[in-house]
């Protein structure tokens, strides 16, 4: 090697296979701009999804999980690197996914306030430039951001909870460093704070009400949390993070595990993509489910299941899961999705068959896909009626769980994985 | 004898500091290693906050095979932890940097900092005391002045060599990131810090105020894509620096241009190479460490798998690239998720900017000779340590055990590499071919070996030790 530094061939015959896949697979130009992606043929766009969405994945773990016993801030350089990381897929998904019925997508973004953030004690900022109260008190978690409604309008993952925090549609996702430390970094545990996190009324009065007044039925939308050992075989070593010592659900709120501030915010809207993206395991999806049990599954669920993730899992879900989605198509211009998504559009919406028409979803030929409308359609159809069939709004979901039998689905997305 | 690469250069190994066993405790992880500009001191800082200085031994200066023995000359406490009750977020104690002053007096001076406080230390020795007193006993009670019959005038005599630390600066309350950075300028007045989003202008006389000179805080915290990772005043012309952003460019400033810097005077940057590129190319491009050669014609950058060296006069690619660990591209997933691939390396250029050298995994580190276009990877271990001995290049091979030869012991596979043994800092002496290299908690002094004529060059270790 000399100083021109000539590059090895790369090797495809790499035992990690999806590490090879990674570089074999052109990525889609992010907000760079540039010529749209190119899908390999095949089983490498396969991999390339399957990759894609572990890195999607790892990158929300890396955002919640703070190593540091007492708590100290969150290193600048990492959260940005790792926050334009999901940035970049989540731009690609939206490139890909314009077919795609509108699914929202997780922004990983913290509110915009934040312990390193030094209008920290702030009042907040007027409505429309973000959610963000700058007050350390009560509507923490919902991270500002924004999930464009474009974006949203793609995502074919299991990112099928609504990200509880509004945002002005346009708006990129903010950098974790905005995030306030939404519920108090001190507070190790609970429901308590999780409440609080849950309904910002300033999150309530923004801009995108239709948005904001997601956030509580979102929650219940995020797929009931798989049992940990429920998880199918993943092909990458995945950290073994294990639950939370902390018992939070979907929003763990800045325990002592979690980096306080930043993470807190994109923890809940990360736990709520996670369990969405673990649905796989529990194909029936990422339904209205009811708000009260499922805040009790979310305080008992214990967060592993955020490292449950499974690719391969997550792959066939991410083409299954637009089947599922019971969300209305949302009107292609982003600027109006969020506007126009009302409470009762989806809660009651009549399911468009468009959805489960897997031809569409997939037509980047995912071959797993093909088979999993058959698995999960029938899943799917169950968990809908149920929901839909019960009036009121909060309480929409229905009281029933998923009723699927994950093993029989391990053993289904085994065949599929395997194969 | 500064720098080399007139031949083959070979390594031996000198002295080893810090703890033996295996259990390491956090707080003794080494976390920057600096040499002082005469070469003689050598300060390492480490995760509590303390700062270790070595010192070269005056006696075996002029003996060329123990010309790098250093041993310990000052211990302090530089930083405590602390905790910030505003944000309920705890304040690391750990030393991001230590800077030495160029010497002026007698004293030695050194900025140590840690995330957001930086302190100018003054490090003097002590070696005579006065004695003999009129009105004090040696102990120093004072004699009861009726018994005092004759006027004494202490005399100093000399004392055990004794070395104080103690602080003359703090530099607090300028920085809301984490400085990543402090460098001194050439005019020897002042310094900058640098976080994550500034560069901040210090009077080293003056610590209740620092000016602003770069600012890449967005008005709106969402926008934030890009950070600072590294600054460094140019080291002859005080009006310059440049910093490094975490996209991989590199911008230099004029100060004389405007108070305010943001704008930049030139800015370094390579285009992406498209056929490498992946999900973790922006990961990988973020620029670790930036150092000027000695020279200040030249700038190094490190970003996660090169090292970089620019030509100032350049700004649209570098002059020369160098692969420190290009096996490492396909496991980039592996390492994102273990959070190796956000490991900061430093590099560091020898006394004449001939050769550059850099840490990598497993203990190993790696370095470039420009002028005779070779590398080399040594490494940093326990089992080669044996004074003077020599160390053997060692070589990763890729690929499973296909390419790997197994009976070779000085090949290692990719697979089997130690990532929790990775070479963050190193430091070359200006003027001498001696490097410190510090591995997680020990730190490991080389010498380059010194041909004696009279013996062959493949005299084993042990032979050297019974020749000398």
């Amino acid at each position: 090697m000399f100083g021109k530094g000539a590059k090895r061939k790369l090797d495809e015959e790499d035992d990690e296979g999806l590490e090879g896949q990674a570089l074999a697979s052109p990525v889609a130009p992010g907000a760079a701009g540039g010529p749209g992606p190119r899908w390999p043929e095949g089983p490498s766009k396969v991999s390339y999804t399957l990759q894609r969405q572990t890195i999607f994945n790892i990158s929300l773990m890396k955002l919640m999980y703070s190593h540091r016993s007492p708590p100290a801030e969150p290193r600048l350089e990492r959260r940005v690197l790792i926050n334009n990381m999901l940035r970049r897929i989540q731009e690609e998904l939206k490139q890909e996914g314009a077919l795609r019925p509108p699914l929202l997508l997780l922004p990983p973004s913290p509110p915009p306030d934040d312990p390193m953030d030094e209008t920290f004690r702030e009042a907040p900022p007027a409505a429309g430039s973000g959610p963000g109260p700058a007050s350390p008190g009560p509507p923490p978690a919902m991270p500002a951001s924004p999930v464009t409604p474009a974006s949203a309008a793609q995502l074919p993952q299991q990112l099928l909870a609504l990200p509880p925090s509004p945002a002005p549609p346009p708006t990129p996702p903010p950098p974790p460093h905005t995030a306030t430390p939404t519920c108090p970094p001190a507070t190790p545990t609970g429901p308590a704070p999780m409440e609080a996190c849950l309904t910002p009324a300033s999150l309530l009065e923004d801009n995108d009400t239709a948005f904001c007044t997601l956030a509580p039925p979102t929650l219940p939308l995020s797929p009931p949390p798989t049992p940990p050992n429920c998880q199918p075989a993943s092909p990458l070593p995945l950290p073994p993070r294990g639950p939370s010592p902390h018992g939070a659900g979907f929003f763990p709120p800045a325990p002592a595990s979690l980096a306080p501030g930043p993470p807190a915010a994109i923890a809940k809207t990360a736990a709520a993509a996670n369990t969405t993206t673990t649905s796989p395991t529990a194909p029936a999806l990422p339904l209205p489910s009811p708000p009260l049990p499922l805040r009790d599954s979310r305080t008992t669920a214990p967060r592993a299941e955020v490292a449950v993730v499974s690719p391969s899992s997550i792959g066939v879900a991410a083409d299954a899961a637009p089947a599922s989605h019971p969300y209305p198509p949302a009107p292609p211009s982003p600027s109006g999705f969020l506007s126009d998504l009302a409470l009762d559009d989806i809660l009651f919406a009549d399911i468009d068959t468009s959805m489960y028409d897997f031809d569409a979803c997939t037509t980047a030929g995912a071959v797993t896909a093909k088979l999993s409308p058959a698995v999960t359609a029938d899943d799917l159809l169950k968990s809908l009626t149920s929901p839909y069939a019960v009036a009121p709004a909060p309480q929409v979901s229905a009281n029933q769980p998923f009723k699927i039998d994950l093993t029989e689905l391990d053993h289904i997305m085994e065949v599929l994985v395997g194969s | 004898m500064a720098g080399g690469g007139s031949e083959d250069m070979q390594w031996c190994f000198s002295q080893v500091k810090g703890a033996i066993d295996d259990d390491v405790a956090e707080a003794d992880i080494i976390s920057t290693v600096e040499f002082n500009h005469s070469g003689e001191l050598l300060a390492t800082g480490d995760r509590g906050g303390r700062v270790v200085i070595f010192q070269q031994e005056v006696e075996n200066k002029s003996v060329p095979e123990y010309r790098s023995e250093y041993n310990v000359y000052s211990t302090f406490q530089s930083h405590e932890p602390e905790f910030d009750y505003l944000k309920s977020l705890e304040i690391e104690e750990k030393i991001n940097k230590i800077r030495w002053l160029p010497q002026k007096n007698a004293s030695q001076f050194l900025l140590s900092t840690n995330d957001k406080t930086i302190k100018l230390w003054k490090i003097s020795e002590r070696d005579k005391r006065p004695e003999g007193y009129n009105l004090k006993e040696e102990d120093g009670r004072y004699i009861n002045p009726g018994n005092v019959t004759s006027l004494r005038v202490p005399v100093f005599r000399p004392m055990d060599l004794m070395v104080e630390a103690s602080p003359r600066r703090v530099f607090s309350n300028a920085h809301t990131y984490h400085i990543n950075s402090i460098s001194v300028n050439s005019d020897h007045e002042t310094y900058l810090s640098a976080d994550d989003l500034r560069v901040n202008l210090w009077n080293l006389e003056i610590n209740d105020r620092s000016f602003n000179i770069v600012d890449i805080k967005p008005a709106n915290m969402e926008d934030l894509t890009e950070i600072i990772t590294a600054a460094e005043f140019h080291p002859n012309h005080c009006h310059t620096l440049v910093y490094s952003s975490s996209k991989g460019s590199i911008r230099l400033c004029d100060m004389r241009a405007s108070a305010l810097c943001d704008q930049h005077t030139k800015l370094f940057e390579e285009p992406e190479d498209p056929s490498n590129r992946s999900f973790f190319s922006e990961i990988i491009s973020s620029i670790s460490d930036v150092k000027f050669s000695h020279s200040g014609r030249y700038l190094m950058t490190r970003d996660y798998l090169t090292v970089k060296i620019w030509d100032l006069n350049m700004e649209n690619r570098p002059i020369e690239t160098y692969q420190v660990h290009e096996y490492l591209r396909n496991k980039m997933c592996s390492l994102y998720e273990n959070d190796c691939l956000f490991d900061k390396f430093e590099c560091c250029w020898n006394g004449n900017d001939s050769v550059v050298m850099t840490g990598s995994y497993n203990n190993f580190f790696r370095m470039f000779d420009r002028a005779q276009r070779r590398d080399a990877t040594l490494e940093a271990s326990r089992e080669h340590n044996l004074p003077l001995q020599l160390l053997k290049p060692r070589r990763v091979c890729t690929g499973g055990g296909g390419g790997c030869s197994k009976r070779k012991k000085d090949e290692i596979s990719v697979d089997s590499l130690d990532f929790n043994k990775k070479i963050l800092h190193t430091a070359w002496h200006p003027n001498d071919n001696i490097i410190a290299v510090a591995t997680i908690n020990n730190l490991y002094i080389f010498q380059d070996k010194v041909s004696d004529p009279d013996s062959a060059d493949d005299l084993s270790a042990s032979d050297m030790m019974c020749t000398i």
